[in-house]
């Protein structure tokens, strides 16, 4: 007996130790926590440190995450949370009724408890109009969507404690109603899946995941489709997706939440719908340039392709912050591009928000549009000026380049605030035929070549569309290749403003138009192509 | 260091027993004293070297103490210890409560204020002074000689598991245990398992109310209505008990593995049928410490007038208060329990006995509530506030959002686990579990289901970040 005592206290001190050994020698391969960024590293002891109490701090937070079995105990105290109480410590998740999971952004702008307010919603409305005006000045559609949101769509598996906190007015209330009387381009995505609920095939949200299925936002996709047919006038290429399949094995995205959770087994869930995709293109079909911008809503389409199948180019605005291109990341990001380059020849422009992002809608977007294409000169020379007068860094080198140039500071200060104007704040639109007429020398260059050629029919018989749109497709990817990089994009730029900023220059250009029987623009385009290739032969 | 804290439970706590387990006697001490160096050092690095040095002096002068046969020497050494540990305690802790009291007088006067003292309470300070004062006060009445070897002495004032927050241990309770102490299997498993279940009720009970109550009390005061009130003042009193209670079990069951036998500190207080019966069972050493060192000094029962009786039961209970913190609100606490003792003298017992047991029970731990509201509330105000809240009875339908499932099961099994020790029957199993030697099945029960409850704190500390510790800050 005493023996057997000895023996198990022996075992619970081993047992005690069993943590510092996996932790040391990693004896049983474990599958690390979900969503743990980075974990906290060995601090390193100093005196100092020591007696300031930062050494142990780190320290015991070392321990913490990186001791050996972590992920299961974890995993082993969530799931026992979960199972008897329904509960969970991941942040920012709330466990509804009926096992639906929720983010709590999405009950917040549902509940309104974190509304705007009318002040600051109102401005947003009044810029978004102006906006909307505006652009449509240069051939541009704004269309502002509102994505469905899991909390709208399913309030009676929401928590009590959470609905009694319910007020009147909730952002999407107030935006959807006054977008509707100001006769904003609106697509009410939230109020359309909920008043057709009962027709829907298939679920239109994963009971453990944050965003709409497959089979939701095909069908939001094709109405965002015909919207754009209907305004722009035109003929989109078509894409079937009545071929739906259900599937246990849920993808990543169907059980985002679940995965925050931690627990020890899977939960058990319903099967997702995933539709099987055709894309069809017909001759006389057209693809628009099309920029999209919001949170990860309008990502859910980027990761199937549609965009790309859809529209000139699949580019997307993450929060109007990180630029996505095909779903690959770009190096650079929106504050460092050329705001009224990279929309001034958009055909349309798309802001999509949901539910738990109303809060931040729309993104900062509208601001800069507005900036860009509705204020006077002299209101955006203003705003470039103060911008200058609180950068201390920038209006030292201001006056650095005053004395170089032997001119008053203010002179710099204007001339500065001139070529900003002219090249971020002011959009100039490469028409359609200016365009065309760049791609048109490409697309004669393939097809003077056999091979090439022929290597573009094969392509157009593999992606099922026409030759001409195939040629087209691929001469604007070898312009955008030779010329499309921000360094060439920045070049041209600068070469575009020298010529507009020479009187006599841009009268030759004129001349030349004439002479041609062209455009004023397209000469322009030619003449700036002329001289980068002039400038980068000479530099060879 | 806390006792629930990673660090503590994989780190420290395997590395000292293992340690321990495998010296030899001669040296188990020395182990113990470095460990509880190590293990204040690490919370509070710079006042290790004071209360060292602080416990050499004590050391010293209860030395001289004891051989001195001078009755003046004796008493002037007496209470130059004695003024040193409270002087102490004075300056970390009370210094600057005086000196914002103070200037606030000043303020009538228009004078200008006193400068507030930039101190840090070091920890565990009210319960290592107090225990350095049972020493020199054992010593000169007697009931102990002091300790040999000062090293002896500092562990007995160090030792980590009631270090940072008690129980008081008294030095005559104690001090045999330093020199000769009985360690067998069976004070090693039960000892396991009593840290075991005080990890449990601190982390899976008191952390789970606290969480609530502190978003109640944290609530701006127009915003709390009569449900958030008595809510509030329902999960804190079962919170401070199941925290406090937890970390003693903790603190005793970790003396338990090396061998010593700490104090009890609470029976089941919330089953009593007075405010008296209370104090029997709430925090019971510092109550023994209260009567034997400040009560009965005082004169205690055997004063020859009522009034005086009542005046040293009101003074040590508003001392008692004033000892949990430096703050009015910990006064009137204090007060408040010293007013129902001394109506319970008068009055309040006779009515009890004639409503019955469950009635007495039940108006105890009324009392009992609404005290806790001014230990908790951060001022005065609030807690006046907070009370005029709960009697308003205006009920709203809200409580729904207060109590989520989870919440409700932890408040309920709270709940039985305060008051089912009524029953007789269930109390002598208490008894059983926690101090019979266990058999072989009982063994196998407590192992099995002190592993199984460790898991599930330990995976309760690491996914979180929220572990307070109440009386730590004492």
């Amino acid at each position: 007996m005493k023996l057997f005592k000895h023996i198990l206290l022996t075992s619970i001190l081993a047992f005690l130790f069993a943590f510092y050994f996996q932790k040391k020698f990693g004896v049983f391969h474990i599958k690390p926590l979900d969503g743990i960024k980075e974990l906290a590293v060995k601090p390193k002891l100093t005196l100092k440190n020591f007696f300031n109490l930062h050494y142990q701090d780190s320290f015991n937070l070392y321990v913490k995450e990186n001791m050996g079995f972590r992920p299961v105990l974890v995993r082993t105290f969530n799931q026992i949370s979960f199972t008897l109480f329904h509960t969970t410590k991941a942040p920012g998740v709330v466990v509804g009724k009926n096992g639906h999971l929720f983010i709590e952004s999405y009950i917040n702008n549902y509940t309104g408890i974190n509304f705007v307010g009318k002040a600051k919603a109102d401005r947003i409305i009044k810029k978004i109009k102006t906006v909307q005006d505006s652009l449509k000045r240069f051939d541009i559609d704004l269309l502002i969507i509102f994505a469905p949101g899991k909390a709208s769509y399913y309030p009676y598996n929401i928590p009590e404690n959470y609905l009694l906190r319910k007020k009147d007015t909730t952002n999407y209330t107030y935006y959807s109603e006054k977008f509707k009387k100001e006769k904003i381009n609106f697509i009410d995505f939230n109020r359309y899946f909920i008043d057709h609920k009962s027709s829907f095939v298939y679920p239109v949200y994963p009971e453990y995941g944050t965003h709409w299925t497959p089979y939701a936002y095909s069908l939001a996709m094709d109405s965002i489709l015909h919207y754009i047919e209907q305004k722009r006038k035109i003929d989109l290429p078509d894409f079937d997706y009545s071929r739906t399949y259900l599937s246990d094995s849920l993808r990543e995205r169907e059980y985002d939440i679940g995965v925050l959770l931690n627990l020890a087994k899977t939960l058990p869930h319903k099967p997702m719908p995933y539709p099987d995709y055709r894309f069809y293109y017909k001759n006389g079909q057209t693809k628009p340039d099309v920029l999209a911008v919001g949170d990860s809503y309008w990502w859910c389409l980027v990761g199937d392709d549609m965009p790309y199948h859809f529209f000139k180019e699949d580019v997307y605005w993450f929060y109007n912050k990180d630029i996505y291109k095909h779903n690959v990341k770009q190096e650079t990001s929106v504050e460092k591009i050329s705001f009224p380059n990279e929309t001034v020849n958009r055909d349309v422009i798309i802001i999509m928000a949901t539910e738990a992002t109303f809060d931040l809608f729309p993104y900062g977007f509208i601001d800069k549009a507005y900036e860009v294409y509705c204020l006077s000169k002299d209101e955006k020379r203003k705003i470039i000026t103060n911008k200058i007068n609180a950068d201390a860094q920038w209006k030292e080198s201001i006056l650095k380049k005053a004395k170089e140039n032997n001119i008053s500071e203010k002179q710099q200060l204007d001339k500065d605030v001139e070529f900003i104007l002219t090249t971020e704040n002011t959009p100039v639109k490469s028409p359609i035929w200016v365009y065309n007429a760049i791609i048109a020398e490409y697309m004669e260059k393939i097809k003077s070549d056999p091979n090439w050629f022929e290597q573009i029919k094969q392509k157009a018989t593999q992606n099922n569309t026409a030759v001409e749109l195939q040629l087209e497709e691929d001469a604007r990817f070898v312009y955008a290749a030779e010329y499309g990089s921000e360094e060439i994009k920045n070049h041209l730029n600068e070469i575009r403003t020298r010529i507009l900023a020479d009187p006599q220059w841009t009268a030759q250009v004129k001349q030349k138009a004439i002479e041609k029987k062209i455009r004023f623009e397209e000469m322009l385009e030619l003449d700036v192509k002329f001289v980068y290739d002039t400038e980068i032969k000479s530099k060879k | 260091m806390v006792f629930s804290s990673s660090i503590f439970l994989l780190f420290f706590l395997p590395i000292v027993l293992f340690i321990y387990f495998i010296s030899e006697k001669r040296y188990k001490n020395y182990i113990l004293l470095l460990a509880s160096i190590v293990f204040y050092s690490w919370g509070a690095p710079k006042f290790i070297f004071v209360i060292i040095a602080t416990t050499f002096l004590d050391f010293i002068l209860v030395s001289r103490l004891y051989k001195s046969t001078n009755k003046r020497a004796r008493k002037v050494l007496l209470i130059l210890s004695v003024s040193v540990n409270l002087g102490l305690l004075f300056y970390f802790k009370y210094c600057n409560f005086f000196i914002e009291n103070t200037n606030a007088l000043l303020g009538c006067f228009n004078t200008g204020p006193v400068k507030m003292l930039d101190v840090i309470l070091p920890i565990g300070i009210s319960f290592y002074t107090f225990e350095t004062i049972t020493y020199v006060v054992d010593v000169y009445r007697g009931v102990h000689k002091p300790l040999e070897k000062f090293l002896d002495y500092l562990l007995y004032i160090l030792f980590f598991p009631k270090l940072i927050a008690g129980p008081i241990a008294r030095y005559h309770e104690i001090s045999d245990q330093l020199t000769n102490r009985n360690e067998n299997i069976d004070t090693k498993i039960n000892g396991l398992f009593r840290f075991i279940i005080g990890l449990s009720k601190k982390v899976l009970i008191a952390n789970v109310l606290a969480e609530q109550a502190d978003y109640i009390f944290g609530l701006p005061l127009e915003d709390i209505t009569t449900n958030h009130a008595w809510s509030g003042a329902l999960l804190y009193t079962f919170q401070i008990y199941f925290d406090f209670s937890g970390y003693s079990d903790m603190a005793i069951g970790l003396a338990l593995l090396f061998g010593f036998k700490l104090p009890e500190n609470f029976n089941n207080p919330y089953i009593s049928q007075s405010i008296t019966e209370f104090w029997r069972r709430w925090h019971m050493t510092l109550g023994n410490w209260m009567k034997n060192y400040l009560y009965i000094p005082l004169g205690g029962n055997k004063v020859n007038s009522k009034l005086r009786l009542y005046f040293n039961l009101s003074l040590v209970f508003i001392i008692s208060g004033f000892w949990h913190g430096a703050a009015w609100t910990f006064i009137i606490w204090g007060a408040y329990h010293g007013l129902f003792l001394i109506m319970e003298r008068l009055f309040l017992l006779n009515v009890y006995k004639k409503i019955g047991k469950l009635f007495s029970t039940a108006l105890t731990f009324l009392f009992v509530l609404i005290g806790w509201v001014f230990f908790r509330a951060d001022s005065f105000s609030q807690a006046i506030l907070f009370i005029k809240k709960m009697f308003r009875f205006h009920f709203t339908g809200q409580l729904v959002f207060l109590f989520e499932e989870k919440l409700i099961w932890i408040l309920g099994l709270a709940f039985i686990s305060c008051f089912i020790w009524a029953n007789t029957a269930a109390e002598k199993f208490q008894q059983k579990l926690l101090f019979n030697s266990p058999g072989l099945l009982s063994t196998f029960f407590k192992s099995t289901l002190g592993i199984v409850l460790f898991i599930i704190c330990l995976g309760s500390i690491i996914g979180s970040n929220f572990n307070p510790f109440i009386y730590f800050r004492f």
